[in-house]
């Protein structure tokens, strides 16, 4: 499939700080890509050097096919952008500013049908200065939509929204990959990227430290689980259950022991433990397989870096 | 074709959004007035050059409302955009950047003509300002080189202003002292230090070409050359100056 980004040997450097290290980026057609990563890794420099609003010190870059500083206007005609912070002209209607930015495009899409889609239908009179944070939020994707881009940057898209309004962001987003639209999001919510991404790259200090699907990223899949349970009463030693050889810390809690196992396998202990408890006739409480989460992945990736 | 198509639109856009924000059209409009009667009422019977002194200076108020509109609105306005990142957003868009820049500039230039309307109307009605009809095109050139030179300035002024709170401080910074040493509102004489010093900006040649152009006693042509030059001078050297340097993405780097 046809690359809609294509970044090798990213560098951009102000002055002595080198902001991005050499990024290898690719970017299919109709994925949704999330750049993740904690303030000041390099996330926006990065979406910025794309997207043109900044020169790469180094590397070689394609935007759908076009050269984002050189060939900017052609690029532009095909890009929505949605940068950190809503600033739009407070004193036009939402849809007078809609229909100003539809103007700018060759191929642009309904304003009204725009309106529709983030949830405006309402406000379609209104002054942008009277709308809510999170309905102005709304209208900056609606801006970015309506030159129907085939490639959509979306820089922290949910940043300082409440719980709702995220959720509601998330499900507008959703809906427009599903018309081969192109998404690269920048976000340090790693819920946002577990939700929303097709795929991953956590960024830490300027360079991509692991990426891949949410779920598999830095070995979530494969990696060590953690088995948790609280030993039965009728259990004199973990050595009785199977366990003599295996690597685990055990805990009190309220009087009573809590295991926790860390295991490459944890199948094969599972049924060790499950086949001796059945055998004994024994509820194993709290019994749980833990994978590491995104974020615990996400911690260690960066923290890695930081050390 | 096309071109002139989208600056109508943006011009449009522009007119729509200024008008709608009733505090900000009001003082642009309310001050030169303002200060139009308030000396009229202090120079009441007070006479220059052989004229009434309403004759010197209601030229001078219309050249402030001409700097006003241009130079300080213009100015600001852009600073404002460029810090809140309007600017940087329209710049992520196919709009082409001149595009923009031609409708913002445009805008100022109409409430600038408004001004010179207006400040002149009030001087014919209720002050005895004579505007020969043989001036009119003398005064429509001084107008529009003026509103140039000061659009000029004030785009080419954001590029030494750091942030928004910074502009209204810079900008006034750098006129009004010399608003008042150009003899805008008083005559000066022109062999004061002061005047001499003023000659070499903008905003004296500015004066002095406009009150000549309406001074029903003389002829446009004592409108000296030397005065056009140095406005043509003040605009070309900051056009050039804000074309390689003027910034369409916040100062402030996050």
């Amino acid at each position: 499939m046809e690359l809609a980004v294509s970044v090798s040997g990213l560098r951009k450097d102000f002055g002595a700080v080198k902001a991005v290290r050499g990024v290898d980026l690719e970017v299919q057609t109709g994925e949704v890509l999330a750049l993740l990563g904690p303030n000041g890794a390099g996330k926006t420099t990065i979406v910025e050097i794309l997207e043109g609003y900044q020169t790469a010190s180094a590397g070689k870059i394609a935007v759908l096919g076009h050269d984002p500083r050189h060939d900017r206007r052609r690029m532009l005609e095909r890009v929505g952008i949605v940068l950190q912070e809503t600033a739009v002209e407070q004193f036009l209607t939402v849809r007078e500013v809609l229909r100003r930015r539809a103007s700018y495009y060759p191929h642009p899409r309904d304003p009204d049908a725009v309106i529709d889609l983030v949830g405006l239908g309402e406000k379609s009179g209104a002054r942008v200065r009277t709308l809510s944070g999170g309905l102005q939020r709304r209208l900056d994707l609606g801006l970015a939509l309506i030159g129907d881009p085939e490639l959509l940057f979306l820089d922290e898209p949910t940043t300082g929204f409440d719980p709702n309004a995220r959720r509601e962001a998330w499900d507008i987003v959703r809906s427009l990959t599903g018309e081969g639209r192109t998404v690269l999001l920048t976000t340090h919510y790693m819920d946002e990227a577990q939700v929303l991404a097709d795929r991953v790259a956590v960024i830490a200090k300027g360079v991509i430290v692991a990426s891949g699907t949410p779920d598999s990223i830095g070995g979530r899949d494969t990696g060590t689980a953690k088995v948790r349970f609280v030993l039965p009463e009728q259990a004199a030693s973990t050595a009785e259950l199977g366990l003599a050889d295996t690597h685990l810390s055990v805990s009190p809690i309220d009087g009573r022991r809590m295991i926790e196992v860390d295991t490459d396998s944890p199948t094969p202990l599972l049924h060790r433990l499950t086949s001796w408890a059945v055998a004994h006739d024994i509820e194993l409480e709290g019994l749980e397989v833990a994978r590491p989460s995104l974020e615990d992945v996400y911690l260690s990736l960066t923290a890695e870096d930081k050390a | 074709m096309k071109s002139l198509r989208i600056v109508a639109s943006e011009l449009w856009y522009q007119q729509l959004a200024y008008w709608r924000n009733p505090m900000g059209a009001f003082f642009t409009f309310f001050m030169p007035v303002m200060f139009l009667v308030i000396f009229a009422s202090l120079y009441r019977g007070a006479h220059y050059d052989g004229l009434n002194l309403d004759q010197y200076f209601i030229p001078g108020i219309m050249t402030f409302g001409v700097i006003s509109a241009c130079y300080t609105n213009l100015s600001v306005t852009l600073t404002n955009q460029r810090e809140q990142g309007i600017l940087k957003r329209f710049r992520g868009t196919p709009l082409p950047p001149w595009a923009y820049m031609v409708a913002t500039v445009a805008s100022c230039v109409i409430r600038a003509l408004v001004l010179v309307a207006l400040t002149l109307g009030v001087g014919v009605a209720f002050y005895g300002l004579i505007v020969p009809a043989h001036s009119y095109g003398a005064i429509a050139v001084i107008v529009v080189l003026g509103a140039a030179t000061f659009c000029a300035l004030g785009v080419a002024i954001t590029v030494i202003i750091p942030n928004a709170d910074a502009a209204p401080a810079i900008v006034n910074g750098v006129y009004l002292p010399l608003m008042f040493i150009s003899g805008t509102f008083f005559p000066l004489s022109s062999s004061s230090v002061l005047a001499k010093i003023a000659s070499y900006f903008p905003i004296r040649p500015f004066v002095l070409a406009s009150y000549n152009a309406m001074n029903p006693q003389v002829h446009s042509s004592s409108i000296h050359a030397v005065w056009l030059e140095n406005l043509a001078i003040w605009c070309v050297i900051p056009l050039v100056f804000a074309i390689r340097r003027f910034s369409w993405l916040p100062r402030r780097r996050s």
